[in-house]
């Protein structure tokens, strides 16, 4: 397909258990992701799919009552010299984290502006915190580094903002705030938590337009977790759809978007009510996503799952190769399976959508 | 995009029917996903995993048993004196054949210390002071026990009392705002800023002294606590959206407060009341302690601890009994109440 | 259409919060619209447009600084005598937004959702009570076991069912939804309005349905406002506002809408509005008609220049 690109993230085999006053939770249950340098992955699922956990792993944060039982999270990037080196971030102490990778290489952005910001620190003060405690460089010079990094992310008249303080900005200025006190110590890889679903629909664009930009000048790679199809429709170039801490379907955007074949991902297209909608009714997936307590044996989604198989209920589906870039976790995708096809509204709506055009009311 | 080493364990071993549609309406909405603890279960199950709130309850419920019970075990009554059997050490039977609690003291004197034993001096031989007897010749065992009676007593009513008065005006404080709540704080601070002995001694002018005007004193001034915990979490509640929505019900201010928010805040409550009543027992000896308490002669912790106190150099085996039940109580109601405050409100939130 | 009677009819409304000495917020500024029996009218905004404010206005959670609202006959915007109060607090209900905190987490789910039923005195007996309540939870897509369960023990579109119980069984004339689908995920979302809608279909209660989520406004809403720094700055029925937005507001807000189509949503440029530099001041403009029911907030010149140019 292409060229040697350079890996970024491989994340392999991943098992994460949380201890609860209920009992164990293995809320990932085998992941495997990869990334290479200059890509968006997004990451979809809905609440209880893992995707946060599985992202704040590689970062090393995640809660004191998580376990990895199993997996490795490569992570691989450049010294200054230019020398490619790999590490292991499960098997990375704290405070080598800290030191070598959080904030300086891999750098994470979250969901409330409001809350990721220190009410009672000037925002200056905030941007240059990272770049003086990692890279030690001079007070003026991490000043005016700010001031860049401000006008970088769009926020007029930097130097007067500098002395502001979280409360006194909007939120999508807040949020532009904490994407510059990410970038402050250049990380090649950019993880985004919902970056965009506090926010207002007319500044979530801007801030997604603003995040590809910065992607495409520093050529860092973005990973999204997100459970909003528009969002990864704009971002992201491949997407990985979670469901109970697996990955059950994985491509390109455009494998994902018009030729999709886990029977969630048709849940998940179907469930989004779209301008061109005329249906009566909106499709939806019945029931919740399951309560990871108990050892689901077989295919965790086959109870919500119309299409479900007998098989679903005895074992897991592994990953069948769709294409080169496309896979899905279905048992579907067995040659002995019989032939389903997507729901007839699905398919109609993406018929609709590869005629496409833009027109943007009804 | 990633080298996956695709369909590679396909197992196969398949049934003949596996791919058959298993048909019918998926299981739909009704999930068991959620059931976990009601309230109640997980408090008391934190409860009960604190290995030294469990322990100081224990001590607690000895203790009261004590009172209860003690002052009838001995044989006296903790007002009859006998002056020729006064300043006798502690003596009890069964022990006083290992040696310990024999009836000897060792007295302090200018030329050295020498070992006396009241009881063979008198010849008393079937006479028996479990704790001793004090300078009037009374049984402090039954004393201990009846003055701990007293003072648990009055920590428990007043601490009641309290919390009733100070949860409904702090939580009507609260609920209401606005003008009310300024002046009903502005009333509570100033009762506040009153020194409790300024108040007990006026109530004193007045009423007579006893478990009444005890009580009284300590009513007024410490609700002020319970009150301030209620409102503070009154405010939290108030605009809370189940509130709200009660109130689109319509409910009326009265439901509200007491039927809606109340029972939210319950442990709270609880976990206050806990921690006023080692307050209250610790007030209640130190007033009597300065003879503004208990009138002879009945008898609390402190005004044991008063009457103790002069012998404390000659005698120190009379104040020790009243001190130490003083002491465990204080401690193990202190423990007690953190102990239920951790459970009413773990800080470690597993989500 | 326009002959009926509107069941809620808003005139002027105005909602002020005075925060300190000199620093008033206006929340709501001047709003008008109406709401026919039995139809859902979306009322849409961004942060700070003003829609929640107007929502907890005509449920008489806060008192309106000015205007009128007529409802069902009723005017509620002053001092309610006690059968208008009680009229307005059974015939009214709300659903809120975020499912954890509205429900009473020391309360069972059936207590609840029979809230309004004690409150009111509606029930003759306890085994009435019961059946409605277990009615009513079957109607919603839960069983009538859960009606022992405590909130705890559901998950977020369970408890959003038991908000929509609660107020359904009332049986009002009108439902306010305050972002009622917002914290929830969006297979849920599809479920809960799906259930909205029918229990609509059942009962004829009208919904006025408050989102900022347009393409969900536009499946479930027969007519639509447009909500800016509290005004309404279009209003008409849905397909005349995504067919024709004529106010500048509107029509960045319907381009800023994702659309789940890569190869369209990589390409598009979401068009900005700026208030202030736009020049419009909306304090100076009137409710022009536009044909049919579309009415746009503007001066005589802006109206000109919009649906001119």
């Amino acid at each position: 397909m292409t060229q040697a690109k350079e890996k970024v993230l491989e994340i392999r085999d991943l098992n994460i258990t949380f201890s609860t006053s209920a009992g164990p939770v293995h809320a990932i249950r085998g992941v495997d992701i990869d990334l290479y340098r200059g890509e968006t992955l997004a990451i979809v699922g809905e609440s209880g799919s893992g995707k946060s956990v599985t992202m704040k792993a590689a970062m090393g944060i995640l809660a004191k009552n998580a376990k990895v039982d199993s997996g490795t999270i490569l992570y691989t990037y450049r010294e200054e010299d230019g020398t490619p080196r790999t590490v292991d971030i499960l098997k990375m102490k704290k405070h080598e984290l800290r030191h070598q990778i959080n904030g300086k290489r891999i750098a994470m952005i979250f969901q409330d502006p409001m809350t990721s910001l220190n009410p009672t620190m000037p925002i200056g003060r905030q941007i240059m915190e990272g770049m003086l405690w990692h890279k030690r460089a001079t007070k003026d010079e991490a000043w005016q580094k700010a001031v860049k990094l401000l006008e970088e992310v769009g926020i007029p008249e930097p130097e007067k903002r500098m002395k502001n303080y979280p409360h006194q900005l909007s939120g999508g200025m807040r949020q532009r705030v904490v994407i510059a006190i990410a970038l402050a110590c250049d990380p090649d890889l950019l993880i985004c938590d919902e970056p965009t679903t506090a926010l207002d629909v007319t500044i979530q664009a801007k801030i997604l337009e603003l995040i590809k930009r910065i992607q495409k000048d520093r050529g860092i790679s973005v990973i999204y977790i997100t459970h909003d199809l528009g969002v990864v429709a704009k971002v992201a170039d491949y997407v990985d759809v979670m469901y109970a801490g697996k990955i059950v379907e994985k491509g390109t955007v455009e494998d994902i978007f018009y030729d999709p074949r886990h029977p969630y991902t048709w849940g998940l297209l179907s469930a989004m009510p779209d301008l061109d909608t005329a249906d009566e009714r909106l499709y939806t997936i019945p029931g919740s996503p399951p309560n990871l307590l108990r050892e689901i044996p077989g295919d965790a989604f086959a109870p919500r799952n119309k299409y479900a198989l007998k098989i679903d209920k005895r074992l897991e589906p592994p990953m069948f190769k769709v294409s080169d870039t496309h896979y899905a976790a279905t048992w579907l995708l067995h040659e002995r399976a019989p032939k389903v096809e997507m729901p007839a509204e699905l398919k109609e709506r993406i018929q609709r959508m590869l005629k496409g055009g833009d027109e943007a009311h009804g | 995009m990633s080298e996956m080493e695709k369909t590679a364990a396909v197992p196969e071993n398949f049934l003949p029917d596996d791919f058959e549609f298993i048909g019918g309406e998926p299981e739909a909405a009704i999930d068991s996903n959620f059931s976990s603890d009601s309230y109640w279960k997980g408090v008391r199950r934190r409860f009960f995993a604190n290995k030294g709130a469990v322990f100081s309850l224990v001590i607690i419920i000895l203790i009261v048993f004590f009172a209860l019970v003690g002052p009838s075990m001995s044989g006296y009554t903790y007002s009859e004196q006998n002056l020729s059997q006064k300043n006798l050490a502690p003596r009890v039977p069964g022990l006083e054949s290992l040696g310990i609690f024999n009836g000897d003291e060792v007295m302090r004197t200018t030329t050295g210390t020498k070992v006396v034993n009241g009881y063979k001096e008198k010849g008393l031989d079937d006479v028996y002071y479990w704790f001793g007897s004090d300078t009037l010749g009374r049984d402090i065992w039954t004393r201990v026990w009846q003055g701990a009676r007293v003072s648990l007593g009055i920590a428990v009513v007043s601490a009641l009392i309290n919390m009733t008065i100070g949860m409904c005006y702090g939580l009507v404080s609260g609920y209401f705002g606005g003008w009310t709540d300024n002046i009903m704080q502005r009333f509570a601070e100033i009762n506040n800023s009153i020194p409790r002995l300024v108040i007990v001694t006026l109530l004193l002018l007045v009423f007579k002294p006893g478990f009444t005007t005890i009580v009284l004193a300590l009513v007024i001034t410490e609700w002020i606590g319970m009150s301030r915990i209620a409102r503070a979490e009154m405010l939290k509640l108030k605009e809370q959206e189940f509130v709200l929505a009660s109130r689109t019900l319509g409910a009326s201010n009265s439901r509200l407060i007491f039927r809606e928010i109340l029972p939210n805040i319950i442990g709270q409550i609880i976990t206050q009341l806990m921690f006023s009543i080692p307050t209250a027992i610790f007030t209640e000896a130190f007033l009597s302690f300065v003879g503004l308490g208990i009138p002879v002669p009945q008898c609390s912790l402190g005004s044991l601890i008063n009457d103790a106190f002069n012998s404390f150099t000659t005698h120190p085996y009379q104040i020790v009994p009243p001190i130490l039940v003083l002491a465990l109580l204080m401690l193990c109601f202190n423990m007690l109440a953190d102990g239920l405050r951790e459970a009413f409100d773990p800080k470690l939130k597993e989500r | 259409m326009a002959e009926r009677e509107p069941l809620l009819k808003v005139r002027g409304l105005k909602q002020y919060f005075r925060i300190s000495g000199g620093y008033t917020v206006r929340a709501v500024d001047g709003v008008d619209f109406e709401i026919y029996p039995g139809e859902t009218y979306g009322l849409v905004g961004e942060s700070g447009s003003g829609k929640s404010t107007i929502g907890r206005s005509l449920i008489r959670l806060y008192k309106p600084t000015a205007g009128q609202i007529i409802f069902n006959g009723m005017d509620i915007s002053g001092r309610m005598t006690r059968n208008v109060t009680t009229q307005l607090r059974t015939q009214m209900q709300m659903i809120f937004q975020d499912p954890m905190a509205s429900l009473n987490p020391r309360k069972k789910v059936g207590e609840i959702i029979a809230q309004g039923l004690d409150i009111h005195g509606l029930c003759s007996s306890r085994a009435e009570r019961e059946a409605r309540v277990a009615e009513m939870l079957q109607k919603v897509g839960l069983a009538p076991e859960h009606a022992d369960r405590y909130p705890h023990q559901f998950s977020g579109g369970q408890r959003q069912r038991v908000g929509i119980a609660r107020a359904l069984i009332m049986n009002p004339k009108l439902v306010i939804a305050d972002e009622c689908i917002s914290a929830l995920d969006v297979s849920i979302q599809a479920q809960v309005v799906n259930l909205m809608k029918d229990l609509q279909d059942q009962t004829g209660t009208a919904y006025l349905f408050i989102a900022h989520d347009l393409s969900m406004v536009k499946y479930i809403s027969d007519r639509i406002g447009v909500l800016h720094l509290g005004h309404l700055v279009e209003t008409g029925t849905t397909d005349e506002i995504f067919e024709n937005p004529i106010h500048p507001y509107t029509q960045s807000l319907l381009s800023a809408i994702p659309r789940p189509n890569p190869r369209v949503e990589k390409a598009r440029v979401s068009q900005s509005y700026d208030y202030k530099a736009m020049g419009v001041d909306y304090t100076k403009g009137t409710l022009h008609h536009a044909g049919g029911q579309h009415y746009v907030l503007a001066t005589e010149e802006e109206f000109r220049r919009w649906t001119g140019a």
